[in-house]
């Protein structure tokens, strides 16, 4: 397996919203890191291009991507494997990432990141298509657990079996939504805690913190509100089992200005101080 | 294969797509709700999305002609045209071409007008950086090469051929005034959108500039650009003119590159 990469701290998703405050700030923010959302900066040239450009200079990045689909049944979309891999050259992320799930078929893009059946015929599938992204791009990447409405009559295991055992034959890293499994143990009625516990804490490389709201008798993942107090419980017991992982706040509609963001940060800061030493809290940079 | 996968990703992407049902019964949902329901979020988040896209995309066009209409043409555009690409950024760019289309909205010119200003405009945002020539790279050249002297536009430029009033609609909508009524062109209205230090501007030429800025897109030399600009106005002033043009462009970051024969 290969090694982990390095505690980053406490990040955000970098949204344009926030660019000026960013990099026009006259102090230094209490961020220690930013994610960006791939395919915004998949583009020719332009200001996405030039505002990553000063971003990186200043903060490490990581790459965080929609539109992979790696559980898609249709074949991978090279071209766009080999412009997530030109951005990744330019960009220098300590990680890439995307979901385990799938975004259409047949040509179509969905913009969703719609779940797949837990079964032993979608673990080989997945598993090994994660294999040859990894192999195309050189690297290792992290796959994230997805928020869902709906689960499946055929699958064969629970969610964080199907997870976990990805990570393992895949060979890659996961990315650890806490939101997206309180949300998915709200909808499908599991224990979310027992969720944290299952998975192998040598493979989580990044947590997501997020809001969610509420419809008709499910939770929706809309990152579109502040992180709720039964994620943040939640993250207290991920903090826990897997301690010290670089830890964002990911908000991508209704977005407010930077200072309400990194307050939640600041929470998550404080929640970590609690669990976890010092010495484990030292980042990398 | 994942034969079991492949159809019932089949299924459900159809399903979506056409607000269908028939792949519920392979969903498992808790006692208190229905797989109907939890279905339905993903049905309604699709349109939703789209809709919301387009709708940034394509403000002033939706200002234009109101949320009821702009809606059902959207609704419309996203049946007809499914996502197809990896970012949402590009699912618009067939819309001013479908406004030319649909039964809706075919015999408005202006709505395609409108929204093909927004669509330049976009487009000119993520452009390829390119070159820009400057000032000095015109001073540089040989006088004795210069009526031979050829101009490769900057990557960011869009060239508009309207034949309405709808730059002048675009900007009344955005300053939130009160748009001037439709009007109707037989000659063809020129409008310039392009970026310089990273801001989208737009600007409508005149007649000449139009025509000059159409010949630099042909690949045509200084020499010839002052024959036609003497064809328009004063004959005697036309080299000035077009130098004046060009000085212009270089200043506003319009051109790439200065080619001549070395
Ligand atoms: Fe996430």
């Amino acid at each position: 397996m290969v090694e982990k990469p390095p505690f980053l701290g406490f990040g955000l998703g970098l949204r344009p919203q926030h660019y000026p405050e960013i990099l026009d700030a006259d102090k230094e923010l209490p961020i220690d890191w930013f994610e960006i959302i791939s395919e915004n900066y998949m583009v020719e040239g332009g200001r996405p291009l030039q505002m990553l450009d000063r971003i990186k200079e200043r903060y490490p990045v990581v790459m965080h991507g929609v539109s992979m689909s790696i559980a898609s049944t249709a074949p991978l979309n090279m071209e766009y494997l080999a412009r997530l891999k030109k951005l990744a050259d330019h960009a220098n992320p300590k990680w890439i990432s995307d979901h385990l799930c799938w975004t259409g078929v047949h040509g179509v893009n969905l913009h969703d990141l719609l779940p797949i059946p837990y079964t032993e015929e979608a673990l080989n599938h997945v598993a090994g298509r994660i294999s040859k992204v990894q192999d195309f791009l050189g690297r290792c990447i992290a796959i994230e657990n997805v928020s869902s409405y709906i689960e499946f009559k055929e699958s064969e295991m629970d969610e964080w079996t199907f997870v976990s055992e990805i990570a393992k034959r895949a060979d890659c890293w996961l990315l650890l939504d806490v939101n997206n499994v309180f949300v998915s143990g709200q909808n499908h009625q599991f224990d979310d805690g027992n969720f944290i516990e299952q998975i192998p804490v040598e493979r989580v490389v990044q947590f997501h913190l997020a809001g969610h709201s509420e419809g008709e008798d499910v939770l929706i993942d809309t990152h579109d509100q502040p992180v709720c107090d039964e994620v943040f419980e939640l993250y207290e017991k991920a903090l826990k089992r897997f301690g010290p992982v670089s830890t964002m706040i990911e908000r991508d509609d209704n977005i407010p200005p930077l200072a309400e963001l990194l307050d939640e940060l600041n929470r998550a800061r404080q929640i970590a101080s609690g669990i976890l030493s010092p010495e484990q809290l030292k980042t990398a940079a | 294969m994942a034969k079991n996968l492949v159809e019932l990703q089949s299924q459900m992407q159809s399903d979506i797509l056409k607000r269908e049902s028939g792949v519920l019964k392979r969903f498992s949902v808790p006692k208190h709700t229905t797989a109907e329901k939890r279905f339905a979020v993903y049905q309604d988040a699709y349109q939703i999305r789209l809709v919301e896209v387009l709708s940034e995309d394509y403000e002033v066009t939706w200002k234009y002609l109101g949320d009821e209409q702009f809606y059902q043409l959207a609704v419309e555009y996203i049946k007809t045209h499914p996502s197809d690409q990896t970012n949402m950024r590009w699912f618009g760019r067939h819309f001013p071409e479908f406004l030319t289309q649909s039964p809706l909205s075919s015999d408005h010119p202006v709505l395609t007008e409108i929204a093909s200003i927004e669509k330049a405009l976009d487009d000119a945002f993520d452009a390829a950086d390119g070159d820009t020539a400057t000032m000095e790279d015109l001073a540089a050249i040989p006088p004795e090469v210069i009526s031979d002297l050829t101009f490769k536009l900057h990557p960011t430029c869009r060239l508009l051929r309207q034949k309405t009033n709808a730059l002048d609609i675009y900007m009344a909508l955005v300053n939130e005034q009160t748009p001037d009524p439709l009007e109707s062109f037989d000659e063809t209205k020129y409008t310039l959108v392009w970026r310089s230090d990273m801001m989208c501007q737009y600007r409508a030429l005149d007649a000449e500039e139009g025509m000059l800025v159409d010949l630099m897109l042909e690949g045509k030399d200084f020499a010839l650009m002052c024959e036609m600009a003497a064809t328009m106005q004063d004959a005697d002033s036309a080299a000035s003119r077009v130098a004046g043009h060009i000085t212009n462009w270089l200043q506003s970051q319009m051109i790439s590159q200065l080619i001549f024969a070395k």
